[in-house]
């Protein structure tokens, strides 16, 4: 952690203050706020979305109801979303490469990736994912062929994107639970492609 | 009953065994207590329905496009892309020393939308982080073991004190640490957070030699009713 303008312990009093009195007027309660964390620590996160991807590698007719309807397809899966937003799924083929920012402030399909990773939210990210996509897919070490079209998906509050990345090569004999550890968190931000078997 | 208000501690709850890993594979998914609970406070007014989620995402939004935060420096330079492992790390450290601020931006956020929604006042809020800063800088003056007296008092609104136990002197068995002073808001006469002791009476302390030496009587008592003895 760098050091910032508030100090950790200061900003810790401001949270705990915030919450004595939320928790005094009723307006919160203590096991509530339990849960939320436990789910965001532990159940949510982009182990969820590798189930989605690789289920959809390998099942054409999941993958064509997701690509269709992401929202219904996700839930279909068990996960469902947080905040009620709607999911998109978008693929990636050789000709099309797909790249997810939130330009105005964090927007993240959390029921699939969980908490965004800290350069997401970052301002160097969200203005140049949109501006130099290629330049920052490069720095991710991520080459899209020259004819290749970058698709620049911004997220709000109500629409959330993830990517399905390309099947690799050589992956043919795969059965899902293998394929789950070749499906990144970044892969399906967009940044890097999944990973080689 | 009322119940008495701790103050939280901002712990987490431990990993459950055998759970999913968190998802953030570069470090864990909260890099402090703080964030996680500030996090799980907007999410749980949120599905208490207190606003909706686009309120909530404009005031974060705002936090975060006000450029007093990034103190009008530009994003960190382009560099000729290649590559190279070094370039990308340079580019995630840019990224990850400005997104570092992503909680203080969502805890700013949170308090002035509370403040506007007429749920805690900015002032409400800076007396609590007052009241906690004192009650916290100062201790407790009684530990397990020490004896203290009852003082005789009468105080409106808060007479949780029974007569039979005033000026009468036991020993604290317990500290339950700071606690919300319930009717702190109906008078100025005691401080918001005290701390809350166990006080462990003889019978005979009480009621005199010709009590049954072989009981007590427990009382939990706010620090401003007691005196050291």
């Amino acid at each position: 952690m760098t050091a910032d303008a508030h100090g950790d312990a200061d900003v810790a009093l401001r949270v705990r203050a915030l919450e004595s009195l939320l928790l005094e007027k009723g307006l919160v309660e203590s096991p509530a706020i339990d849960e939320i964390i436990d789910l965001f620590e532990n159940r949510l996160g982009p182990q969820n979305g590798a189930r989605v991807v690789a289920r959809a590698w390998s099942d054409p007719e999941f993958k064509a109801r997701l690509l269709a309807n992401a929202t219904d397809a996700i839930v279909e899966m068990g996960y469902e979303a947080v905040q009620g937003e709607d999911m998109v799924v978008v693929e990636n083929t050789p000709r099309v490469h797909n790249l997810v920012v939130c330009t105005l402030c964090s927007c993240f399909p959390w029921a699939t990736l969980g908490l965004p990773p800290v350069w997401y939210k970052s301002a160097p990210y969200r203005s140049r994912a949109a501006s130099d996509p290629r330049g920052v897919l490069l720095e991710f070490g991520t080459a899209v062929a020259d004819e290749a079209e970058v698709r620049v998906w911004d997220s709000n509050a109500e629409l959330r994107y993830m990517v399905l990345p390309e099947r690799p090569a050589g992956t043919d004999a795969m059965g899902e639970d293998e394929l789950l550890a070749l499906v990144t968190r970044d892969s399906m931000i967009g940044v890097t492609r999944a990973l080689a078997p | 009953m009322r119940k008495l208000l701790a103050v939280p501690d901002l712990g987490m709850p431990p990993r459950q065994g055998g759970a999913a890993q968190p998802g953030d594979p570069q470090g864990p998914v909260f890099q402090q207590p703080w964030q996680a609970h500030a996090f799980a406070i907007v999410m749980t007014l949120y599905e208490n329905g207190h606003y909706t989620w686009p309120d909530w995402d404009d005031y974060l939004g705002h936090e975060i496009q006000s450029p007093d935060h990034f103190g009008g420096a530009a994003p960190a330079a382009a560099e000729p892309p290649d590559n190279d492992r070094a370039n990308y790390n340079q580019f995630l450290s840019a990224c990850e020393a400005d997104g570092e601020n992503y909680y203080h931006y969502w805890l700013a956020g949170l308090e002035k939308l509370l403040d506007v929604k007429g749920m805690v006042s900015a002032e409400a809020l800076a007396a609590r982080i007052a009241a906690i800063a004192k009650v916290e800088a100062a201790g407790p003056r009684f530990k397990a073991g020490d004896r203290a007296k009852v003082l005789d008092i009468e105080l409106l609104g808060h007479s949780h004190l029974p007569h039979y136990i005033r000026g009468v002197t036991g020993a604290v068995a317990r500290d339950h640490g700071a606690r919300v002073f319930p009717d702190s808001h109906g008078h100025n006469k005691t401080d918001a957070l005290q701390h809350v002791y166990t006080i462990r009476f003889q019978a005979t302390e009480i009621w005199g030699a010709t009590a049954d030496p072989r009981q007590s009587l427990n009382f939990s008592l706010w620090d401003y009713q007691l005196e050291p003895s």
